[in-house]
């Protein structure tokens, strides 16, 4: 209960405001509380909130998976050659300073609208952050560990089973949650402008349509959805990298 | 023929000159003390010997791969005390050869195969470093401060493992603040000059 006690209060605040909105602007601009939950419940009920739901999730989740998969292996390789990382760090840092915005228009110039425009923002504006943690993970090792794996001709797999991969594990721990927060917010953008599908895309019809009592019920589920992932994976991630930061888990 | 002979060694770090001119051999059997004072360059003139310093001058011939202790253990801290053994040991040892040479090193240096160096005072963790270097089985063994924090048992334990193995063929390299419990076994050259002038 005591967990619950906040979620509740930002429940009812949320509710408090959107009746405040609806008694400024009328119930055709602003639906009243009542009739979000409405709507929300008869989409949950059709099936349609589920769907739309795994869709964007589907996507973020993909986005999610290449871009640490590519992150993470780049990010390696960068950070065990320190020249390489030099070389590239310009280039990282401008792509993390690409707003999605700006993937979200090359793609859909490039393959069309669909499910390419969101895993390909999720990817692009996540990547260059799963790199970037996953090189100064491995800057962050003891370099004298180097100096004795030279000195005792320690076997490469052996180096990376049980000194790099332990050693930077905590520092992509804690990126993945970061990458998780930012991975749906960015698939339900790019759903809204470049996809017929999806959260962000029954958001932007909704919103084309002026069906507000749909579109606040979307926008719950949105809100309701980066809850659940906050409570449900982010928040633990956090811990879990906060724990392995700071005393390291036996091999 | 000495297992290892250095000569004119040079190293200046951050610009200022650490070792001027360094030379020595060590022969088999042979246990040589470095001794001075911290910041006098023994742990600079070690790191070169052991060849994972690149000298700025001068020559360094090893008869066989060095091991050597580091200054400040060099530990992984996500390793037990077992496996931080093992994860040097050569690859032709079969896993559980490498396992049963660890098992028997830590036990000489009374330690406990499962603990994680954070779960060692620093007395410990130094006999697990020392337990690493003489469990690697090389024959040059370069210690860097092997005393540092242990009681006075066990820097006599250690003494006396240390002279246990230049007996059996190995040659022992030490820098140490005193080599009072090597006194009768040691050579020792003594550093009072910065940068290191050495020759023996």
């Amino acid at each position: 209960m005591k967990a619950l006690l906040p979620c509740l209060v930002s429940g009812i605040v949320l509710a408090g405001l959107a009746a405040l909105a609806s008694a400024m602007l009328g119930p055709e601009l602003a639906p009243s509380p009542g009739a979000i939950l409405a709507a929300f419940l008869e989409l949950a009920r059709s099936g349609e909130l589920f769907r739309e739901l795994a869709v964007t999730l589907a996507r973020g989740a993909l986005g999610i998976l290449l871009a640490n998969a590519a992150g993470f292996s780049l990010g390696l390789a960068a950070g065990l050659l320190p020249g390489a990382l030099r070389l590239v760090s310009p280039l990282v840092a401008a792509l993390q300073a690409c707003p999605p915005i700006l993937w979200i228009s090359l793609v859909l110039v490039w393959a069309g609208t669909g499910s390419v425009v969101p895993v390909a923002t999720v990817f692009a504006a996540t990547f260059p952050f799963v790199f970037s943690t996953t090189a100064q993970g491995v800057l962050g090792l003891d370099r004298r560990i180097f100096a004795l794996n030279r000195l005792y001709a320690v076997p490469k797999g052996r180096i990376l089973r049980l000194f790099v991969l332990p050693g930077v594990f905590p520092y992509w721990l804690a990126g993945l949650s970061t990458v998780l927060a930012a991975g749906w917010k960015a698939a339900a953008v790019a759903e809204f402008l470049g996809s017929h599908q999806g959260i962000g895309a029954r958001i932007f019809w909704n919103y084309h349509k002026l069906n507000m009592e749909a579109l606040n019920a979307w926008a719950l589920a949105l809100i309701l959805l980066g809850v659940v992932l906050e409570a449900g994976i982010i928040v633990p991630l956090r811990r879990r990298a906060a724990r392995e930061g700071s005393g390291h888990a036996p091999a | 023929m000495p297992l290892l002979e250095a000569a004119g060694l040079a190293k200046s770090r951050g610009g200022r000159p650490v070792v001027a001119s360094a030379s020595l051999a060590l022969k088999r059997g042979e246990i040589l003390c470095l001794t001075g004072p911290s910041g006098s360059g023994k742990t600079t003139l070690l790191e070169m010997l052991a060849g994972i310093l690149p000298p700025d001058r001068g020559t360094i011939r090893q008869a066989t791969p060095p091991a050597l202790m580091f200054q400040d253990d060099a530990l992984i801290p996500w390793l037990s005390a077992l496996a931080n053994i093992t994860y040097i040991l050569p690859r032709d040892l079969p896993p559980s050869g490498a396992a049963a040479t660890a098992a028997q090193w830590l036990e000489r240096f009374g330690l406990e195969k499962d603990l994680l160096p954070a779960a060692l005072s620093g007395g410990m963790r130094r006999r697990l470093s020392l337990a690493r270097t003489f469990a690697s089985g090389r024959e040059l063994l370069l210690l860097d401060e092997p005393f540092a924090f242990l009681d006075d048992a066990w820097q006599e334990k250690v003494a006396a493992e240390i002279t246990a193995r230049a007996s059996a063929g190995c040659a022992v390299l030490l820098a140490t603040h005193s080599a009072r419990p090597l006194a009768r076994a040691a050579r020792t050259l003594a550093i009072s000059a910065s940068p290191v002038v050495l020759s023996g």
